[in-house]
């Protein structure tokens, strides 16, 4: 379970919570607050600037070959004139699709097998032995065979994408599932409340930090699925071209591809930060796992 | 009494096993009868099995030996009929403070129209008017533990079984939640059971006073309070109120060496 280390104990919580009428901290003037929260965005600016001027120094004097990393002012360019040429939108496209329908297939298949499983407990215990092997095995490796059955189409990228994503949501949620806080379960006995209301009221809105982290994780894990999938064979996409770009030494193109490739990954993550804030806003520390990123 | 009582215990036993030293007795051959509309409190050293006691009698635990009634029928009282308030608020936290206070009515398939006028009236009794559609996270332990009393009255419960509710809370914020609570007893009638180990909690809020001893926890006395109602704030400094705390703290002294 080393991509979860989910773990949510429902001790160590602070009963009194803030106090009433507690004293705010002291005020200070507006434009001096302001300023301490610009101080280390603009801090790391200067590195981000800094680190780019020393490259593309180092790359124009010569102390490292262009070949090893072009000056930054090169890849800039690379991916401006891709971007006039238009040759980076199919493969983004493709390389987008993939992600997005692989991520879509594992957490439907994760978040419905993972109740399943939490529902039934025998089915569970019998499967558990698979699910860690399989959990435990680098689901990229099984790239290279997924080519070898479904071809080098845009099925088998979707598969290996679903691969990779499936085991973190299906692990997360049944770990959420199977929380038990012993106070919300008395409550619910005491309410008179049935199994299946318990599972409705509590159990299921509790699982949903988990399943976001889960979520989380996994729309990370998709991206990479798709990159290693169009690495391993495949007709389009930013790993393609990044393939490409590397046979006719053309560095950086490469980086070009890279850039685009990061700049997808920040706006993934975004994404789903932006979406578990939405639906976790409630979450406080005894009732979220333990993972962040 | 005997003819006013609401809820019966009769030889109440429990023993918890353990892995490494077989069973281990809570509470030991415990018989209480409690009348309705009373206000009774049940005080003790810390593993006396006061908590043991509650969750019996509000049937959350079952006793290893011994019987419950409720209103003469045997069994512990039905949840429709109850209240509890847990030593913590054990609010659900994605629900607002409103759907919160609901959750009785919505468990119990109750009308949903008639429980919704009743929760605002509640939040206003309990002083947690404006807080409708805040989320738990939002609010102050005490104000977190008044909604968990709020819920626990929405069904206008015949008893209502309080543990420890403000053990957790500042002396400030405890005092004026006694004054809800006693409010609160005053205005529905209801038989309340409440836990403590906080001495003149105790006898600010109850008509009697049971106290327990540990080891296995059973009960040493049962004390009655005898002072006028309403009780307030000034209450605390009386010289009669000074007096029933102390007699309560005897009998607590002697449980707590015994």
């Amino acid at each position: 379970m080393s991509q979860t280390a989910v773990h949510a104990s429902a001790t160590g919580r602070d009963p009194t919570g803030p106090t009433e009428g507690a004293p705010r901290r002291s005020p200070r003037p507006r434009s001096l607050r302001a300023a301490r929260h610009l101080v280390y965005p603009l801090l790391s600016l200067l590195v981000l600037a800094v680190t780019l001027g020393a490259f593309e120094i180092a790359s124009r004097q010569r102390w490292i070959s262009p070949l090893m990393v072009p000056a930054p002012s090169s890849v800039w360019e690379a991916l401006t004139v891709g971007f006039e040429r238009g040759i980076y939108w199919d493969h983004l496209l493709s390389t987008l699709s993939a992600t997005a329908w692989g991520f879509l297939l594992a957490t439907g298949l994760g978040i419905g097998l993972g109740g399943l499983l939490a529902a039934l407990r025998p089915l569970e215990r019998v499967l558990y032995p698979f699910i860690v092997a399989f959990q435990s095995t680098p689901k990229i490796a099984l790239a290279p065979l997924v080519v070898i059955w479904l071809g080098f189409g845009v099925t088998s990228k979707i598969l290996v994408v679903a691969l990779v994503t499936f085991f973190p949501i299906l692990v997360n949620t049944m770990q959420g599932l199977r929380l038990r806080d012993r106070e919300r379960q008395e409550l619910m006995v005491a309410v008179g409340a049935t199994k299946w209301q318990t599972f409705r009221y509590v159990r299921l809105p509790g699982s949903v930090p988990f399943v976001f982290a889960g979520l989380h994780i996994g729309a990370i894990f998709a991206l990479l699925g798709a990159v290693v999938a169009e690495f391993v064979g495949s007709s389009s996409g930013l790993g393609v071209l990044l393939n490409a770009e590397r046979a006719s030494f053309n560095v950086p193109g490469v980086f070009a591809v890279l850039l685009i490739l990061m700049a997808l990954g920040i706006a993934l993550n975004a994404v789903m930060k932006a979406l578990e804030r939405r639906f976790t806003f409630w979450c406080r520390e005894e009732d979220s796992p333990s993972t962040s990123i | 009494m005997r003819e006013s009582a609401i809820l019966d215990a009769d030889g109440v036993s429990k023993s918890y096993t353990t892995k490494d030293s077989g069973p281990h007795p809570a509470l030991s051959n415990v018989s209480l009868t409690v009348a309705k509309g009373e206000f009774l409190s049940i005080i003790g050293p810390s593993g006396c099995g006061k908590t043991t006691l509650l969750k019996i009698c509000a049937g959350l635990l079952a006793p290893s030996t011994g019987s419950l009634s409720f209103k003469k029928r045997p069994g512990p009282p039905r949840p429709r009929s109850m209240g509890v308030v847990f030593q913590t608020p054990a609010l659900l936290p994605w629900r607002t403070v409103r759907d919160n206070v609901l959750l009785p009515a919505i468990i119990q398939h109750a009308d949903r129209k008639a429980a919704e006028v009743r929760a605002v009236e509640l939040l206003e009794m309990l002083n947690l008017a404006g807080t409708a559609d805040k989320y738990p996270f939002q609010l102050s332990g005490g104000m977190q533990q008044r909604v968990a009393i709020a819920r626990s009255l929405l069904l206008d419960p015949e008893i209502i079984f309080m543990d420890e509710p403000f053990g957790a809370l500042d002396a400030m914020t405890r005092e004026k939640l006694n004054i809800e609570v006693q409010n609160v007893h005053a205005r529905t009638g209801a038989t309340i059971i409440f836990v403590t180990h906080n001495i003149s909690e105790a006898v600010f809020l109850s008509d009697r006073i049971v106290a327990m001893s540990a080891g296995p926890g059973r009960i040493s006395s049962i004390v009655t309070v005898d002072l006028p109602r309403p009780r307030t704030a000034n209450s605390y400094v009386l010289p009669e109120f000074r007096e029933q705390e102390r007699i309560v703290r005897d009998v607590f002294d002697t449980a707590a060496t015994s």
